[in-house]
């Protein structure tokens, strides 16, 4: 009778093994992998995938893939996959944003040591994140003037955001380009040229920006999200206020209510939000009568190198509108 | 450690096998799943099913307690807090004032409760929302040697108390009368689950745990006739969902847990399928 159930309980267990084994042999992508040759680099996120891209472009023998393809938005609270783990152990050089934007960074060092590591922000300026910017009662302050808290208990209070400057994502190219170069220097001069281009194109976008960043210059905004804090600090506009959408529960009621008084005390007549954060900004513009522009944060998008160049001019075109509407009354 | 990769490399020469991540994850569903097939069928047995699963849900203040406390071993305050609530716990289900389960739904909304309130100040839960899902991937060999030592205790326990934690379960006043300590087997045995719980509740996730530790067993249970085979079917049906789920999750590119998860309930139902075949 034991022998007759072992036999069912290893039956179910055979049957269940093959099952899984067409399972994979059906829709499993790995064993078919082969190694590919040359270097491989792998960049954490969009941003910086748009960066590798346009650096690497046309240089021989280099791949980049973007770690996290299907992840949307920022890199906060992310949490690496198996996949991940494996295109990490295969990648020869990782390029990351840094400003505390891949959190999940010190997890890898442990376990890929031999991966090399490319921090485009190293060395840089950056803003802090989130909260107030200002003593109440007096005069709006810019974002950058207020030290860090230390004791702030939301968390990164770093800034990651920094390719939302023109300015700051020059220097961005130009460090992963000279990082590349260090690491692979045989195309050391491919990965400058693309980068100075890269800029150059940069550059001139940010030409263009001239007259809205003069337009717009002391403008007061309320921000419900961290990446336009470079945004408004390239363009000389003051954050009020940010609503940090990157957390996951929903503002509080006193939270609203506080932010209300603040946006009204001041009169800030635009908040500048992104699509994913829409319920909150317009449930406050409806509180207040302020105007929400929902700008592109560049955290996502299609798979094309000049997606930030698009993207930026989008963001253009809109304080643009803004500026017009301005001028008007 | 090395020596053991070693070994699991000349063992097991698959693709797989290059990583350490994945050995690591290997490793732990080799100690994980047996431990959880063990002690689920005196879970099972004793009626605690709903038990384990708000303990589970106390990982969540056993967090906010460490946070709070500012201690850096998470697991520790975790399993410290586990073990008091457990006790508690059992103390007020013995005690015949309410409904066990009424109390155990109590505690479990309570801790559920206070867990996110203390861990979503400032908007950051999600920080800890990897205690959920859980994580097997992320497993590192000190953390291993825990649960290594964790079943080891199990296993101790099982040889010296199990004689008594059964008769217990079968009957307690019968128990009694034969000068066993029903209290005393009852409290360790659910510090016991408190502990492998909390052990186990970053890489298995608390949305799962209790899958993983009733499933085998409640397997195991249609088709076993004495306790020697409801224990051996219960330990292989849960070690094989581990290894086939954690396979299947690298190959096919799923979270490791959840995939587990699926191939335990699973087996459930193709062992309910041949149960008539088996006990005719």
């Amino acid at each position: 009778m034991f022998r007759r159930k072992l036999g069912i309980v290893f039956g179910i267990m055979l049957v269940f093994s093959i099952a899984g084994a067409c399972l994979v042999s059906a829709f499993g992508k790995r064993g078919t992998e082969e190694e590919e040759e040359g270097l491989l680099v792998a960049a954490s996120f969009y941003p910086v995938w748009i960066i590798t891209e346009n650096v690497c472009a046309g240089v021989e023998g280099v791949h980049v893939v973007n770690l996290t393809q299907n992840h949307r938005g920022c890199l906060h609270d992310y949490q690496l996959t198996a996949a991940d783990m494996l295109t990490l152990e295969t990648a020869d050089i990782f390029v990351i944003n840094g400003g505390d934007m891949e959190l999940f960074i010190e997890e890898i060092a442990g376990k890929v040591p031999e991966l090399r590591v490319i921090d485009t922000c190293s060395g840089m300026e950056l803003l802090e994140s989130g909260g107030h910017s200002h003593e109440h009662g007096a005069p709006a302050a810019a974002a950058k003037s207020s030290p860090a808290d230390p004791a702030d208990d939301s968390g990164h209070t770093m800034n990651g955001h920094v390719w939302m400057d023109p300015v700051r994502y020059q220097q961005q190219i130009r460090a992963a380009a000279a990082a590349l170069g260090a690491a692979d220097p045989a195309h050391a001069a491919g990965y400058n040229e693309n980068a100075e281009r890269y800029c150059g194109e940069v550059a001139a976008l940010w030409d263009e920006y001239q007259d809205v960043t003069a337009a717009l210059n002391g403008t007061e905004v309320v921000l419900f999200h961290d990446a336009f804090y470079y945004l408004c600090d390239a363009c000389g506009m003051e954050v009020l206020h940010g609503v940090d959408m990157d957390a996951d529960t929903a503002l509080s009621a006193g939270e609203i209510a506080e932010l209300t008084d603040e946006v009204r005390y001041h009169g800030v007549k635009y908040f500048l939000a992104e699509e994913t954060g829409r319920a909150a900004a317009e449930q406050l513009a409806a509180e207040t009568g302020a105007q929400v522009i929902y700008l592109n944060p560049l955290t996502e998008g299609d798979a094309a190198a000049d997606s930030y160049l698009q993207g930026m001019r989008e963001n253009l075109e809109l304080l643009t509108g803004l500026t017009e509407q301005k001028d008007g009354l | 450690m090395e020596t053991i990769y070693r070994i699991m490399e000349a063992l097991l020469p698959f693709e797989y096998m290059r990583y350490d991540f994945m050995k690591n994850a290997l490793l732990a569903v080799l100690l994980i799943t047996p431990l959880f097939g063990l002690v689920g069928t005196m879970i099972v047995n004793n009626r605690l099913a709903f038990f384990s699963d708000a303990l589970g849900h106390s990982a969540l203040t056993g967090m906010a307690v460490g946070v709070l406390l500012g201690v850096t071993d998470a697991s520790l305050a975790m399993v410290l807090f586990a073990v008091l609530f457990a006790l508690l716990l059992n103390g007020i289900r013995h005690s015949g004032i309410v409904a066990s389960d009424t109390v155990i739904s109590v505690f479990a909304s309570l801790s559920t409760a206070a867990g996110l309130v203390i861990l979503s100040r400032g908007g950051s839960f999600s920080r800890y929302s990897a205690l959920l899902v859980g994580d097997i991937l992320s497993i590192a060999p000190a953390e291993l040697f825990r649960l290594l030592l964790v079943l080891i205790a199990a296993l101790l326990f099982w040889g010296a108390a199990f004689n008594r934690l059964h008769a217990v379960s079968l009957n307690a006043s019968l128990a009694k009368s034969k000068r066993i300590p029903v209290a005393l087997v009852d409290n360790l045995f659910v510090v016991l689950i408190a502990v492998i719980v909390m052990l186990s509740i970053r890489w298995v996730g608390i949305l799962i745990i209790n899958a993983l530790l009733i499933l085998p067993a409640a397997s195991a249970r249609n088709l076993a006739a004495n306790m020697r085979e409801y224990h051996l079917f219960s330990l292989l049906f849960s070690v094989f969902s581990g290894i086939l789920g954690l396979l299947l999750s690298y190959y096919l590119n799923m979270a490791a847990g959840p995939m587990i998860a699926v191939i335990a309930a699973l087996l459930f139902f193709a062992t309910v399928l041949v149960r008539p075949a088996v006990k005719s």
